[in-house]
């Protein structure tokens, strides 16, 4: 998916590091492992990373304190945690410790890949300034007038709808997985065992895609949903 | 015993009556020196008006009578007049040149002013066991006539004596009561101190259902045995509840561990194309991941009955969570064929967790579009039943018989009929967990046809 990223991994478990490792280089990444929190902490302020991902249970130096001290001393790396910590509140510690995203164990490759995409994305946009207007294609959404226009046409969108959609394009090109989408546009927490995201993208497509020659909104199979200009 | 009494002296409460006590003293004390001194005060102020009075009418007689025989009778008869009255304790004295002229008093050196004399016990008549003290004033009439007017302080005294004696005993029996009602409260304290020690070494040797015993009292000792109590019954809650889910990962997980297993072990020995092994493969994928969402629910159940979110409770309007539940799943419910209607009652509010109470909205739905086929309906409603905030979700698919209704919340509980639907049976388990965290029931009721589940949390204080 285009350029490199470079990722620093702290992890302590070998056999998870591996399997991170071959997935993410799959996708044409760039992987450094440090076992230890000390050690992730030297090599996250000695070398430029893309992206830094942590397990929060560490030999030495926990990864929540070295989240923390990162951040203190002004390191802006997006950080993402990857953990077997899934309690109602380690999440939100996590997310408070000053990391972009939290993402528990087990988990796929896909999902990670989706996240690390994510949150590198997301460092850009921050550093090209919050923009109320965004654009894919021919589909242009206003965030202030909260109205969409596909090649002109108005779209009619349920508020639902608009914060799917708002949080696709914001990702647009890169695949955002079930699970992100429940978090982020519907900010739960858990699981439902029926198909909200499904349904939802459902509607979502059939009142953007609906009409035009080409789509714009692809299912990717085993991952999750992407934007793409037409 | 004596070691019984020892602690009894260094008991709290034997201590607070102990300064109790002594401050009463303290205080008994100082109000008789006021009442003393004021008593005092008064009397002699008194003795000293009247006996300026009675030298005064003395000494006018005297000089009234001057020109004709010096008024020295006149004085005289005055005198005897004033001694007339019975049992009176007023002294008189009119002494010419050392010799007592009229009076009861013996003659003395003429002093002017006030003074107080000092008599033996008895003398002049009078009687008694200790000495008498006169208090008076004498004036010189002319160089040789001396008139003393007083009275004698022996009853007074007597009187005074009296009134600290009272004083004295009273103070001692008040001291006396006090100590020994300090002694009591000790005790009681004592042996309420006792059974609570008991009872927890008696838990700490293994009794975990020991309880300290209730007295029916309200005092501050209950109070503790009360929280001391409600704490041990949640301790063992707790206790209970890991016990519970440590029983169930081991009883329970092993059913789709054991599938898991089978499904591998057949693809090891019948799979001859690779078609058969990514089949075999993703399909044991499958299946982890579902044990997963039961390890996950089973984990979230255990957490929310530790209670610890309770302390980030905050007030949530069941009214705009309905609303949120609703967009989220009208869709849902349009695609799997059900009519849904949510409403909501703007009133009511409850203390709680916003992202827990949503996750009971959405297990009770998810279990309605579950369990009932397509074009049954289904409806949340938020409102009050009486003064206890509610919410409803009914459905109008085959309803659970009623001896069936209490099995439901049990973990991995699933019944005969829906053992091909998918879910860990873990989802009302996991709806009621949140419930009792809320303090909430949930009733499960016919809703002719359909099943009717009402989760009602508690009346709020006004």
């Amino acid at each position: 998916m285009g350029m490199a990223v470079e990722i620093l991994l702290i992890e302590d478990d070998a056999k998870t590091a591996l399997y991170v490792t071959e997935g993410l280089q799959t996708h044409g990444h760039v992987v450094r492992w440090a076992p230890t929190g000390q050690d992730g902490l030297i090599q996250a302020r000695s070398a430029h990373n893309d992206v830094v991902i942590v397990d929060r249970m560490l030999p030495g130096l926990d990864g929540l304190t070295l989240v923390q001290r990162l951040r203190g001393e002004g390191s802006d790396v997006p950080i993402l945690f990857l953990t077997t910590m899934s309690g109602l509140d380690d999440r939100v510690e996590g997310l408070n410790a000053g990391a972009d995203d939290y993402l528990t164990k087990p988990f796929a490759i896909s999902e990670l890949l989706a996240r690390v995409n994510a949150v590198t994305r997301r460092s850009h946009r921050l550093g090209a300034g919050q923009n109320t207007r965004l654009r894919v294609g021919t589909l242009e959404m206003d965030l202030l007038a909260r109205t969409v226009t596909r090649e002109g046409q108005a779209v009619d969108l349920q508020p639902q709808e608009f914060r799917l959609l708002e949080y696709l394009v914001l990702n647009a090109g890169r695949t955002v997985t079930r699970t992100m989408l429940l978090e982020n546009v519907w900010e739960l927490s858990f699981d439902p065992q029926t198909n909200i995201v499904e349904s939802h993208m459902s509607r979502l497509r059939s009142k953007v895609d609906r009409g035009f020659a080409r789509e714009m909104i692809h299912t990717v199979r085993g991952a999750g949903y992407v934007i793409r200009a037409d | 015993m004596s070691s019984v009494r020892i602690r009894l002296f260094q008991t709290e409460s034997f201590r607070h009556a102990a300064l109790f006590v002594a401050l009463f003293a303290c205080s008994m004390a100082v109000l008789i020196v006021i009442v003393y001194a004021i008593m005092d005060h008064s009397f002699k102020a008194n003795l000293m008006r009247e006996t300026d009075d009675d030298l005064t009418s003395i000494r006018t007689a005297y000089h009234a009578a001057l020109p004709k025989h010096k008024g020295e009778h006149e004085a005289k008869e005055m005198i005897d007049d004033r001694m007339l009255a019975p049992d009176s304790d007023d002294v008189f004295l009119l002494q010419r040149d050392g010799v007592r002229v009229a009076g009861n008093l013996p003659p003395m050196a003429p002093r002017q002013g006030v003074f107080t004399l000092r008599y033996p016990r008895s003398f002049g008549g009078r009687a008694g066991n200790v000495e008498h003290v006169i208090l008076g004033q004498g004036i010189l009439l002319n160089k040789d006539l001396y008139a003393f007017v007083g009275q004698d302080l022996y009853a007074a005294k007597q009187s005074e004596r009296g009134i600290l004696f009272v004083f004295g005993w009273v103070m001692l029996a008040s001291l006396v009561l006090a100590s020994l009602s300090g002694l009591l409260l000790g005790r009681s304290f004592l042996r309420r101190v006792d059974t609570i020690t008991e009872t927890c070494r008696s838990i700490m040797a293994g009794r975990l259902g020991d309880r300290i015993p209730a007295t029916g009292t309200r005092n501050e000792l209950e109070r503790l045995g009360s929280a001391i109590n409600a704490m041990l019954d949640r301790i063992q809650t707790l206790m209970e509840s890991l016990r519970q889910v440590s029983s169930d990962i081991a009883h329970d997980l092993r059913t789709p561990l054991t599938h898991l297993r089978y499904r591998l072990e057949q693809a090891h020995n019948a799979a001859t194309t690779t078609e058969d092994y990514a089949g075999a493969v993703d399909a044991a994928i499958a299946d982890c991941d579902q044990l997963l969402s039961i390890f996950t629910a089973l984990l979230r159940i255990a957490q929310i009955e530790a209670g610890a979110r309770r302390a980030e409770f905050q007030d949530v309007s069941l009214a705009q969570l309905v609303e949120r539940a609703r967009d989220i799943y009208k869709p849902v419910m349009d695609d799997a064929g059900h009519p849904f209607e949510a409403s909501a009652d703007a009133t009511a509010a409850v203390r709680g967790d916003p992202q827990l109470l949503l996750q009971l909205f959405s297990n009770l739905l998810d279990n309605a579009i579950t369990h009932t086929p397509r074009g049954a309906q289904v409806s949340l409603k938020s409102g009050m039943n009486g003064d206890r905030p509610v919410i409803v979700v009914a459905d109008s698919g085959p309803g659970i018989p009623e001896g069936d209704r209490d099995a439901v919340f049990r973990r991995f509980y699933r019944r005969e009929q829906s053992r091909t639907t998918p879910g860990s049976g873990l989802g009302l388990s996991l709806a009621l967990a949140i419930a009792e965290l809320h303090g909430a029931t949930i009733v499960l009721g016919d809703n002719k046809p359909g099943l009717r589940a009402m989760v009602a949390f508690p009346a709020r204080a006004a």
